[in-house]
């Protein structure tokens, strides 16, 4: 059924009022008070009571104005207050799993799974990080004993090289083991002295003790002939010669091989050190340096020596240099840099702060807007080396360019 | 009626929760606030004698506002602080309603301060206590709500007192068409004069016979639907604040109204034509021309009810 609302009785009824406002109902006794009005308002009330103040209001004129009035001064509040029926301040039990869910629990709970997931995801950030630097690291450590390695192989040419330009007998020779042989074979010559004490200083200054003290074992003896018996007979036939290098040859190629496995396994402790070795080492050659400048270096004693002398003396001196090199060789420094208080040692053609770690840098080019923002004390060191540059400041690694 | 003992402690009890939930409880325990509640529960559970159970009890007392009872009888036993809160978090409230209602602003600051004086209690009964206005609140609804209701109660005590009739209405758009077409000159829709004493005194038994008929159909309305054309017709109140009285929707209002129309239709017309005698075409004659003596034609008034249906979708629809 559709209502329609009532035009004529709408006329009627305004009317009514307008020729007697207060014909309509005659007043009860008593009047509601404010607080039965404000609760009436605010459908504060039980329902029971609720039909009693209704009908009161219906015919009682003074009270259903003041109401009208409350409402109009401010209809925002009562209706707020009405659209929210009353409810039982004490919450009925809600089961456990409804609780979790109930607001405001379900913010907490929701507030403790963000707080919990951030924690793992920071957790798992920070040990990939870590496990890169390691890897890094690992890398830059992994390069050493490839570059020893290799400096092992440079030592015997270096020398080779010296001990041809200083003896007869020894010519250029590719390998210790060739020298030795040779040396084993050419036994009485004139140089044999010479090769062994060379051999000897090979062995000696070959390489960091730990690691080729086994090359330098074989390297002594390798044919089983006491070297110190220069005059002795050889007494293995001249055509095992060939068979037995090359099996010396495999021996030390499979003793590299475990050399460079136990290098692997000692890398995690040698990252640790490799600050102290790197500056005892720079110390000593900053100290053979200096030795060789000072009035009773080595060099002053060669002048003063014989020819033989000064040639072993020379070349256990260029050895023991080329030692030095060769220590440090496989980080390939040349002397290192001080600026700014920190110490930067050259590496594949950068120049890098020791206190960097291998952890991840920011790239900033000099004369651009960002380099200008960089601090002052940084942009000097910058400037001071020179070329390009990994500097550690303030925690963060920059590799200026 | 006295609280009976086991109303005592089902309102003890929920005293007890009363003081626990509320934010600031200000140091009262549960005998004041137990004390405070009892009138409260006979004024609106146990009236006329009626009985309520413990848990009807409990649940009256849980819907009390918790801080604004604790705060305003903190006040009632003189806690200076109590005091300082309720003047700091409601003279702004008491200010607006009083602004709204007084006709300039030295008449509201007045009306303000007496607020606060009636609050306080500058008279003192025969006991030697102050008279306090506060003691009438029951927490059952807001501190604020309350404040405005006695404010809007002195208002109409005060105007009450001024003029004999409170108009506090404004004139509704059929009444400013109705003056209009009583102006307009080609007397269109002007209402008919008559000349003759015989036809004076019928227009005035008519009017009459039609004010008892529909005081009659008023009277015969259920409370509600009573109040409802009440609040609509005489206290000019819209059809959302009637809504939100009564705790329903707009829409909800506004079919009650329609029923109620139809309903006093039916019963004035039975009044009419037996009561006073009546034929169908005088009553439905006398209507047509009771429209038709406000002075709006049809088709005014037509555009006027299209319009204000239109305002009130566009206002339900949250557009204005």
């Amino acid at each position: 059924m559709e209502l329609e609302f009532d035009k004529e009785i709408d006329a009627l009824l305004r009317k009514a009022r307008q020729d007697s406002p207060a014909v309509l109902g005659t007043p009860p006794a008593g009047h509601l008070d404010a607080d039965e009005l404000a609760a009436f308002a605010g459908n504060a009330l039980p329902d029971r009571t609720r039909a009693f103040y209704i009908a009161h209001l219906a015919d009682c004129d003074a009270c259903r104005k003041t109401l009208s009035g409350f409402i109009t001064m401010n209809p925002e509040a009562a209706a707020d207050a009405a659209s929210v029926s009353a409810e039982p301040v004490i919450a009925t039990k809600l089961p456990w799993y409804k609780r979790l869910v109930a607001m405001p629990n379900l913010a907490y709970t929701m507030g403790a799974l963000v707080v919990m997931f951030s924690g793992i995801i920071g957790l798992l950030v920070y040990q990939n990080q870590m496990a890169s630097r390691s890897m890094q690291t690992a890398r830059i450590t992994s390069q050493e004993p490839s570059r020893e390695h290799e400096s092992n192989e440079e030592e015997p040419q270096n020398f080779s090289n010296a001990a041809s330009t200083n003896s007869m007998a020894n010519t250029a020779i590719g390998s210790p083991i060739e020298s030795v042989t040779k040396s084993g074979v050419e036994v009485g010559s004139a140089t044999a002295p010479m090769s062994n004490s060379s051999v000897s200083t090979t062995s000696a200054a070959a390489a960091p003790p730990s690691t080729t003290a086994d090359q330098a074992k074989p390297v002594d003896n390798p044919s089983g002939v006491p070297m110190n018996e220069p005059n002795a007979p050889v007494k293995q036939p001249a055509l095992a010669a060939p068979q037995l290098v090359a099996k010396e040859k495999d021996a030390d190629d499979r003793r590299e091989l475990e050399d460079k496995k136990s290098v692997a396994k000692t890398e995690e402790n040698r990252v640790i050190t490799r600050n102290d070795e790197l500056s005892k080492m720079d110390a000593q050659a900053q100290n053979n340096n200096m030795r060789d400048q000072s009035p009773g270096s080595n060099s002053a004693k060669m002048r003063s020596a014989g020819p033989r002398q000064v040639q072993s003396q020379s070349q256990s001196a260029q050895v023991t240099m080329d030692g030095a090199d060769v220590s440090t060789a496989g980080r390939a420094v040349s002397n290192p840099k001080n600026a700014g208080g920190k110490k930067f040692e050259f590496r594949d053609g950068i120049w890098y702060d020791t206190a960097y770690t291998g952890q991840s840098k920011k790239d900033v080019k000099r004369g651009t807007e960002k380099y200008i923002r960089l601090d002052s004390g940084l942009r000097n060191i910058a400037d001071q080396i020179g070329g390009t540059v990994v500097v550690v400041w303030n925690g963060q690694a920059y590799k200026i360019k | 009626m006295a609280v009976a003992e086991k109303h005592r402690k089902a309102i003890n009890e929920a005293a007890a929760r009363l003081i626990s939930r509320a934010g600031n409880a200000r140091g009262l325990g549960v005998d004041e606030i137990g004390v405070r509640v009892t009138p409260s529960v006979e004024k609106y559970l146990l009236r006329d004698g009626a009985d309520a159970t413990v848990a009807e009890i409990g649940s009256f007392v849980d819907e009390i506002h918790a801080d604004d009872l604790c705060l305003i009888v903190a006040c009632e036993l003189n806690d200076e602080k109590a005091w300082e809160d309720l003047v700091a978090n409601y003279d702004g409230v008491v200010k607006s309603a009083a602004r709204k209602i007084a006709a300039n602003s030295e008449d509201a600051d007045d009306l303000a301060s007496s607020i606060w004086a009636e609050l306080y209690g500058l008279k003192q009964g025969e006991d030697g206590k102050r008279k306090t206005k506060l003691a009438y609140y029951s927490g059952r609804g807001s501190l604020g709500g309350w404040l405005r209701a006695i404010i809007s109660q002195m208002a109409v005590d005060r105007f009450r007192k001024e003029s004999r009739m409170v108009q506090i209405d404004e004139p509704r758009e059929f009444e400013n068409l109705a003056e209009e077409s009583s102006n307009n000159s080609n007397g269109s829709a002007v209402v008919s004069h008559a000349e003759n004493p015989e036809e004076i005194f019928s227009e005035k038994q008519s009017s009459k016979d039609v004010a008892e008929s529909l005081a009659e159909a008023v009277a015969s309305l259920e409370a509600e639907d009573r109040l409802i054309l009440k609040m609509y017709y005489f206290d000019d109140l819209k059809l959302k604040d009637i809504a939100a009285v009564f705790g329903y929707h707009e829409a909800t209002a506004s079919r009650k109204l329609v029923r109620v129309q139809n309903e006093i239709r039916k019963s004035v017309e039975k009044g009419l034509k037996t009561r006073h005698g009546w034929s169908d075409g005088e009553v439905k004659k006398h209507l047509a021309d009771t429209a038709a003596g406000l002075g709006i034609s049809f088709e005014k008034m037509f555009a006027v009810l299209i319009l204000a249906a239109l305002v009130q979708d566009l206002v339900m629809r949250n557009v204005l």
